[in-house]
């Protein structure tokens, strides 16, 4: 940003790119509060984090995995690709998206059963909060790349979405280490 | 100096249709017309109505907290009432009238008009940012006044969560609405001055209301998530019984603080940088010179911005929290003095050795001045820790924050409506009367909000509907005060309209002003420009006056 | 009736604020009136049609830039300065204070004495000695605000705040909540009532007496069973007996003195610590015993924690025992 730089259209990234990355540091700074909070009631607290770390490990794996799938179409949906070839990862990532709510889902009755429910230490209230947050983020995520794997879309949309799930696969790899790792 | 403009309708460019002159005005005639609009600017003009109405229901709320702290006693409206009137009041103040109002209105219509471009990069975003904040502002509305909401504009916790009875969650639901507004016009600005500058419209030949524009947008799309945050968690532990601030339930009741002040110290920046830019323009205009230290001015804004975001804390000196923490705090907030007191210094150097014009305009431009100057001093004797400690939570912090958005923003959005008004409208409105209206808004405004400086520092706390009786003579001058300033609001709301159908046409240029948005006709035509300019000069020089450039075909 | 300009100062502390706001308000004015004063001379010099000269290049625009951006900061510093030094000063009880406890409820300030006297939305101290008030909410945020005192600090539920001061001057003052609680939050105050030193024991000697704090707090403690393993020297000579039983320490004469805990580390126990170890008892577990005590947090009122610590602080060190 100098007075040096050209101006006028196309001189920096599309109107299209610059808004998303917009709309995604949005979104770092909601989830950076909520992370903010959560390391300070993990200060606040002691012993080991109560959650199940195998099945969040798992969880990290699918989305880790996923987001490679993504990855895939992506570079798939490019022009020197045929058509429909970005259509196969995309539907893998959105099913393991929906694995990814399954275990979650598991994981809370698990949660639930061993009496890890919400009530007077905030760091296990914050997990609810947190999770079902991103939660929330994973399903419009699904919902994104399914849609996108019955239509012909542009690149550039599947770039979009890709970043979006990208960003979803972020959160959790910071969520993850904060709510299940981070030792007493 | 001489107005000049593009010529419309001789538009040779052949890879271009055929280029409309008819102003925006006359696009269309509708309801339907203006609803669906994309145009940058009829959606400024949506914005203007809207926030209009919006400002006389916080107005209404104003009126019936100063009617009541007339007397003493609680004689016109109970605890509950009361409550509830200064609640809306707040509300609807700060996220349905100053935070949108310069942005959303001038800021809409005026930057890609400022940077050479025919829309804003999203246009149909930037209907539906009007639309979300409507219905939010509706929805809010609707809860405050059936019902009501008795937290105070600051939802703090864990009375919001777990104490007030009125409609905590649905007014909360309204301005995390309201929020992706304010999230979208900043990211459609920023956008746009990113990917839209005409051709030679370099970053420092941008005119200094686009730079306040751009460090306001950077505020609004960063502090806003925070604010969404801390409305969920107030909904997780209202809504849901999950404790978050309330201790019973295992909460902490400071961290709402924490997210709470995290944007809304920010949120002052956001209505107060615009505010700062449109003063820039109007001082600069009438002083027939460039605006002094031009560099300055538009880095002050992004350091107001940035340092906007590192002192939170000194909303919070006296909560409890670490007492080295809130000296830091209390240092940083002494840094944003400093940026602030640059644009000041400048603003006074641009008038030296010039040739100044007593506008409307311009007396809203000094006035805003003399009143943000004396905000400012008292936030820094709030800033300073053993002086809050007395100060914090009394009618002291309230003239403070009024003079800083209310004697700032509110005066620099007049003083924007009355520069621009010509260009929005084509037409000139009554000198005379619009000078009278800036006087009244002076007098009245002090009147009002200094007896609550010297209130607060006798020890008045705020949100009080009842007080010792020796405390009355402040409060009365205060609400008759507060009845000269609403003549003072109303008296534009008189002429300004009247001009429409009666009013001198204004030609594109009546100011003598340097902006491009001044060399096309007045009302400028629904694409802007017959032909992109190239800008070939420095923002404010005298050439930027001159005869516009084309690009060559 | 005369037209309040400035409230009383019923403290030394509060003629310093005075000072110190008088002097920045003046130095503020100092910055500020020559900005003022040029634009309206700008103003007349540069009107339109006047002789003036104008226009001309801008010199040494930098150096200008730079000091009035450095100037009117470092003279301000010193402000700041002095505000932290009298904040400091705010946060730092002397050794030696009269504690009286205060709990705020909606709409009302409850105050007990170390004797035991309790009022309501009324505060009597005595004049010229140290004062600590250790405060708590039982429900939302209050606020204490002594106006002619210049103090006031935030009561928050769940923990404890502290604010002290000497008031040097005899009288009765102001006493408000300033952080907004709810419906009848302007009706949440009273009086502060300064008696010189002969005046409060008088006060205290006419006032009835309530059970203080820490004998509530014994009654508590063997109500709730902590007695049972806390064979505490205070509580009928349990300390000295069978030693075999012993599974949790004995907590005569521990208060604000250092323990050192089970993973090498040793904490003060204070307030904050006894507190959190009623709520959170296997966080920090002393030298030599099991983590063992149950949480008794969401079982226990505000009111009662307070009650429990004041009675742990009271305790003698057992008799008998040689540190």
């Amino acid at each position: 940003m100098t007075g040096r730089t050209g101006a006028g259209p196309g001189t920096t990234a599309s109107p299209g790119q610059l808004g998303l990355w917009l709309f995604l540091s949005t979104e770092v700074m909601m989830f950076g509060a909520l992370l903010l909070a959560i390391t300070l009631a993990r200060l606040g607290r002691s012993g080991a984090a109560p959650f199940d770390k195998g099945l969040g490990a798992a969880n990290t794996a699918i989305l880790l995995t996923s987001s490679l799938l993504v990855a895939v179409a992506v570079e798939r949906s490019g022009p020197c690709s045929g058509p429909g070839r970005a259509r196969l990862p995309l539907v893998g990532a959105a099913a393991l998206g929906v694995a990814f709510l399954a275990v979650k889902a598991v994981e809370y009755r698990a949660d639930f059963a061993k009496g890890l429910v919400p009530g007077p230490d905030l760091f296990v209230n914050l997990y609810y909060v947190a999770t079902a947050l991103h939660a929330v983020h994973l399903t419009i995520g699904v919902a994104l790349l399914a849609g996108l794997a019955l239509v012909r879309p542009q690149p550039s949309t599947v770039e979009a979405a890709g970043l979006y799930w990208h960003f979803v696969d972020l959160v959790w790899v910071f969520l993850y280490p904060a709510l299940y790792l981070v030792p007493g | 100096m001489t107005a000049t403009s593009t010529d419309p309708g001789t538009g040779t460019g052949a890879a271009r249709a055929a280029f409309d002159p008819r102003p925006y005005t006359a696009a269309g005639h509708t309801l339907r017309s203006w609803l669906t609009t994309t145009d940058h600017k009829r959606v400024a003009i949506l914005y203007l109505i809207a926030i209009t109405g919006f400002f006389a229901l916080g107005a209404v709320g104003a009126v019936l907290v100063r009617l009541e702290l007339a007397t003493p006693r609680p004689d016109l409206l109970s605890a509950e009432t009361y409550n509830r009137a200064f609640t809306m009041h707040g509300i609807v103040m700060v996220w349905f009238f100053l935070i949108p109002s310069i942005p959303n209105v001038f800021g809409n219509f005026l930057i890609p008009l400022m940077i050479g471009a025919r829309d804003l990069a999203f246009p149909r975003l930037n209907l539906l940012s009007w639309y979300i904040y409507v219905l939010a502002g509706l929805f809010t509305i609707v809860t405050l006044v059936k019902g009501g909401v008795d937290t105070g504009w600051t939802f703090y916790t864990p009375l919001s969560t777990q104490f007030a009875n009125g409609h905590v969650l649905l007014a909360a639901a309204g301005v995390f609405t309201a929020g992706f507004s304010s999230i979208l016009t900043g990211l459609n600005f920023i956008v746009t001055i990113h990917t839209m500058r005409a051709p030679g419209m370099t970053w420092f030949r941008l005119p200094i209301f686009v730079w306040s524009h751009y460090a306001t947008s950077i505020l609004l799309v960063l502090a806003t998530p925070v604010l969404a945050m801390a409305l969920i968690l107030i909904v997780a532990e209202r809504g849901f019984g999950v404790g978050i601030f309330d201790p019973r339930l295992g909460g902490d009741p400071l961290l709402f603080q924490h997210l709470f002040w995290f944007y809304s110290h920010p949120a002052v920046y956001i209505m107060v940088l615009p505010a700062m830019g449109v003063v820039t323009e109007l001082i600069s205009t009438f002083a027939g010179r460039a605006v002094f230290g031009y560099r300055f001015v538009a880095y002050a804004s992004l350091a107001i911005a940035a340092l906007g975001f590192l002192v939170w804390g000194h909303h919070m000196f006296v909560s409890g929290q670490s007492m080295y923490a809130s000296v830091v705090f209390s240092f940083l907030s002494f840094l944003v003095a400093v940026p602030s007191a640059v644009k000041v210094y400048n603003w006074a150097a641009t008038l030296y050795r010039a040739e100044i014009r007593f506008t409307a305009p311009l007396l809203y431009g000094l006035s805003f001045i003399g009143l943000f100057v004396f905000g400012g001093l008292t936030g820094l004797i709030l800033a300073s820790l053993a002086l809050d400690v007395h100060a914090h939570d009394t009618t002291f912090v309230v003239a403070h924050f009024h003079y800083i958005m209310v004697g700032g923003a509110v005066t620099a959005y007049l003083g924007a409506m009355h520069f621009w008004w010509p260009k929005i409208t084509g037409r000139l409105y009554p000198d005379a009367l619009a000078k009278l209206s800036v006087l009244l808004l002076y007098v009245g405004f002090n009147l009002t909000f200094f007896p609550q400086y010297i209130l607060g520092w006798l020890g008045m706390p705020r949100r009080y509907h009842e007080y010792p009786a020796e405390f009355q003579v402040w409060h009365l001058l205060s609400t008759a005060g507060a009845g000269l300033l609403a003549f003072a609001y109303l008296l534009p709301l008189v002429y300004l309209p009247w001009s429409l159908r009666w009013g001198q046409r204004a030609g594109p240029n009546p100011w003598g002003a340097t902006g491009l948005e001044w060399r096309v006709p007045s009302p400028p035509p629904t694409h802007n420009f017959d032909r992109i300019p190239t800008v070939t000069w420095e923002a404010y020089t005298p050439e930027a006056t001159a005869e516009t450039k084309d690009t060559p075909p | 009736m005369s037209i309040p300009l400035w409230p009383r100062a019923a403290s030394f502390y509060a003629d310093r604020i005075d000072l110190l706001v008088v002097s920045f308000s003046a130095l503020l004015l100092c910055l500020a009136v020559p900005v003022f004063v040029a634009i309206l001379w700008f103003a007349v010099k540069y009107r339109r049609g006047s002789p003036a000269e104008r226009g001309g290049p801008v010199k040494r625009e930098a150096g200008i830039e730079a000091a009035w951006m450095a100037i009117p900061f470092l003279l301000s510093l010193g402000f700041w300065f002095w505000a932290a030094e009298l904040f400091f000063v705010r946060s730092t009880p002397p050794p030696g204070t009269l504690d009286i406890t205060v709990v705020g409820k909606q709409w009302m300030w409850k105050a007990q004495h170390p004797g035991g006297q309790s009022e309501i939305d009324t505060l009597h101290v005595p004049a010229g000695q140290p004062v600590r008030l250790r405060m708590t909410s039982q429900d939302v945020i209050h606020s204490l605000f002594l106006p002619e005192l210049r103090l006031k600090q935030d009561v928050l539920p769940g923990r404890t705040t502290e604010l002290w001061f000497q008031a040097d001057r005899p009288g009765t003052y102001a006493l408000r909540c300033t952080q907004f609680c709810g419906t009848d939050h302007a009706t949440m105050g009273g009086e502060l009532v300064v008696l010189p030193p002969t005046g409060y024991a008088d006060w205290l000697s006419t006032s009835a007496v309530e059970p203080t704090l820490a004998q509530e707090g014994a009654a508590l403690f063997r109500r709730l069973g902590c007695s049972g393993c806390h064979g505490s020297s205070g509580g009928g000579g349990a300390g000295g007996g069978g030693g075999s039983a012993v599974r949790a320490p004995d907590l005569g004469g521990i208060y604000r003195l250092p323990q050192p805990l089970a993973d090498g580390g040793t904490v003060i126990a204070d307030e904050r610590y006894l507190r959190d170890s009623i709520l959170d008892p296997v966080a920090q577990v002393v030298a030599g015993y099991e983590p063992v005590m149950p949480s008794f947090a969401g079982k226990l009122e505000e009111a009662d924690l307070m009650r429990l610590v004041a009675y742990i602080a009271s305790l003698k060190p057992p008799s008998g025992t040689t540190p």
